[in-house]
Formats: C-alpha cells, structure tokens, sequence
C-alpha cells in the first residue's frame, strides 16, 4: 500500500537526517557547552529559528543545475531532502546539547579535576551526565526533521513513489479533501514520533 | 615515601580587595594539617590551588602523587550510590565490579551501605558529604585535601568522619583540613595554619598553636575573640 510506502521513506529520510545532523551537531554542542563557548551558543540559537522554506529555497539553489552543488544531481531525490533536513534539524541539536553541557560542566570539570582525571574523561563523564538534554536535543532535531513540509517540498518536490513524505502527502490529501487519509497520515507521525521519543526516554534514564 | 607529599612555594594569587600570599608549606607522610581562618580567609582557594584546580599567578605547587580534593559542596553524579563511590576508581581504571566492591567497604565505613543502590539524588546534604568522601578515600590516595567536611553534619557523623580520617592517617595517608571547627582541628591535626585576608598568620604544631600562639591575631581567634 502507498501509505506504507509513504511511512518507510518518510522514516528513512527522517532518521537519516537525525544522524546526520547528530554526527554534525552533538560534537559540536559538547564541544561548545564543554568550554562554555558562549558566542557558539548565540550561533545555534540564531539557527535554530531559520525559517524552513527559506532553507529549503537555499538548498534548491545550491543543488539545481545551475548552483555550485548542482553536479551532484540530487534535486527532487530523498539524499535532498536529508541534506535539507540535516540542516534544519542541526541546530536544535546543537543547541540544546549546548545548553545542557554548559550547564552540567562546571560541576563535571571540578568534579572530574578533584579526582585527577583527565580532559578526556571530563568530556566522556560530561557527556553521559548531560544524556537528558542530549536525548531532548535528538527528539527536537527529529521532530524538527519528520514534521517539516515546506523545504521538503521546495527539494523533493512531492513526487509520488519517489519523494513523498508523510508530510507532504498530508497536505495533498488535505488539499483533495481527504481528511480520512489525512488524518491517518497525521497519526502515522505522531506515532513514531512517540515511538523515538519512548525509545530516547529509555536511553536516557539508563 | 621518603620527602614531603606536597609543598607550596611563593604562591600568590589576587582578585580584586583580595591577595592571598604562601611562603612555604609543604605535608609528610602520615600528617594532618588544618587550614583554620574566618570566613574569606582564603582557605579554600589555598587548597584550590593544591589540587590543581586554580592556578596562582606566582609561585608553584609541587607533589609526587596528585592530591585528591574534596570541595565544600560536593558533586554528585546521577546513578546509584555505589555507582558514585566508584566513579574515582573507575576513573582509574578499575574495573567496575571490582571499583564497586573496594567502594563498597568506604560506604560501609562512612555509614551508607544499607543506601548503596539507592539514586544518589535522594541523599540528604550531609550524607551526600560522605558519599563524596567515600569516593575520594576509596581512590587510597595518600593525599587528600578536605574542604570542611564535616560541614552541616550531625556529631555522630562528625565523629564517624573524624575516625575514618584518623585511622586514614595511622595508615599513612596525609590531609589537609579546611575547617571552622576549632575543637576538630585540636583532635586531629598535627599542624595548624591560620590564615586570615589571604595571609598565614601562624603555622605551629597544633599544641603551640592553641597553648601559645605567637601572634595576637591568633590569640584572638583560638579564644573565639577574633573581629572579622
């Protein structure tokens, strides 16, 4: 059925752009929040209210024929719509990953620097101790990544059995006045998004 | 171990309408040493600056094993107790279930065994102070630096701490002591030190230092006449 279809790319996209905005971001909120880098917390802040159509016009003009990414043929395909979602989904990873590691590092580092560990093991214990705003960082960065519609269009360009999200389908079926499946489309999301967020909860209160 | 475990030479270390100035200090094997003085005094900052934490902007601390310090407010990570009274051993290298085992018998010196797996956030103040303290001797360091860790307990725990910190000592290990409690310094220390707006004032084993101090400033502050 084309709504499974629909759920599977949907998830693959979405996940996809989570790792790799967390790949991105989580190093560089710690690194950031680690040594209280304050002008690096004002730049994830400012990120993380980037309107996501104008993002999503950016990443059209980087990758259409004509711009600087153009070569690498991947307008209107799901690598695009990753990349666009990565971009908007980084941000809010770091962001928040910043906020929790500026806020735990000063006890971590007297902690760790009584106890002669090392910069290293700062970091790590650091790390492990910020894992609430770390999982909160990935559950807004997924969030950000499944729920977005109008970057996704402008670089997937809604093509059904290709670039089709739930998101995008959403606003289609709604457009053709089938709430029904619109309605199924809208809770299809908001059950994954239950589903990372349980699945971030546990990892969490490990 | 053959020398002294720490010395502090020349240190100097200012912040605006403070200056604390060290000549020299230095802590053998098997010693205790309280760091005595009101409030703003600077004792904390000087044992700051022993365990590294702080660096002064003249002088140098020297010491072949690093000290291990325990802070006035101490920090507790999440997990369990134990999980936190290993964390100094595993930072070491040691295996958990063995850093959890040598933990264990800490915890049980300092009165928390039967809350071991209990999460460290439900601890009270004081007993959050010996959870920190079973972590830093369970490190069986032979230095340790304490600041006022007795502070905010009731006199059974203080009493428990000051066995715990004895018989650490019988067995080698050396300590320095920041505290406001004159009578524990009295029981425990070997020296003495008072330092008042950054300066030592006197620095005498704990005998002279409490029966004949040498400077009126001291004189004052054993006889709890000293004006802050």
């Amino acid at each position: 059925m084309e709504i499974w279809e629909i759920t599977r790319l949907s998830l693959r996209v979405s996940l996809s752009a989570t790792l790799l905005a967390a790949l991105l971001a989580l190093p560089l909120g710690v690194w950031a929040g680690s040594g209280q880098r304050k002008a690096w917390g004002t730049f994830f802040y400012t990120g993380m209210a980037l309107p996501p159509a104008a993002f999503g016009v950016l990443v059209y003009l980087l990758l259409s024929r004509s711009g600087p990414l153009g070569g690498l043929d991947i307008l209107f395909t799901p690598a695009a719509m990753i990349l666009t979602q990565a971009g908007l989904a980084a941000p809010l990873v770091a962001g928040f990953t910043y906020a929790g590691v500026a806020a735990r590092a000063p006890a971590v580092r007297e902690l760790v620097g009584s106890l002669a560990g090392s910069p290293r093991q700062y970091l790590v214990t650091l790390f492990w101790e910020s894992r609430r705003p770390v999982a909160a960082a990935l559950a807004a960065g997924f969030g950000a990544a499944i729920s977005e519609v109008g970057a996704a269009t402008i670089v997937g360009g809604d093509i059904r059995h290709q670039t089709r999200v739930l998101t995008t389908a959403l606003v289609l079926e709604t457009r053709l006045g089938h709430l029904e499946m619109a309605l199924a489309l809208g809770a299809i999301s908001v059950g994954i998004a239950l589903l990372v967020a349980a699945l971030l909860t546990l990892w969490q209160d490990r | 171990m053959a020398g002294p475990l720490i010395t502090a030479a020349n240190l100097r270390l200012t912040y605006p309408g403070f200056e604390l100035r060290v000549a020299n200090l230095s802590l053998a094997a098997g010693e205790i040493l309280a760091v005595l003085g009101p409030s703003g005094a600077g004792k904390s900052t000087l044992l700051r600056i022993m365990a590294g934490l702080i660096t002064p902007e003249n002088g140098q601390v020297v010491s072949p094993v690093p000290p291990l310090f325990l802070p006035q407010t101490p920090v507790i990570l999440s997990g369990s107790v134990l999980t936190n009274a290993a964390f100094g051993l595993r930072l070491r290298g040691v295996k958990k279930r063995l850093a959890q085992e040598r933990a264990a018998v800490w915890l049980e010196a300092l009165g928390l065994a039967a809350k071991a797996h209990r999460s460290a956030a439900t601890l009270s103040g004081g007993e959050r102070r010996r959870l920190a303290l079973a972590r830093l001797l369970a490190c069986e360091a032979p230095l340790v630096l304490l600041d006022e860790p007795t502070a905010e307990l009731d006199p059974a725990n203080v009493s428990l701490i000051e066995k715990v910190l004895s018989d650490f000592r019988f067995q080698g290990g050396s300590v320095v002591l920041v505290s406001h409690n004159l009578f524990q310094a009295r029981r425990l220390a070997d020296r003495c030190l008072l330092l008042w707006n950054g300066e030592v004032i006197d620095h005498l084993p704990t005998r002279d230092f409490f029966m004949a101090p040498g400077d009126p400033r001291t004189q004052a502050f054993v006889a709890g006449k000293m004006i802050y």
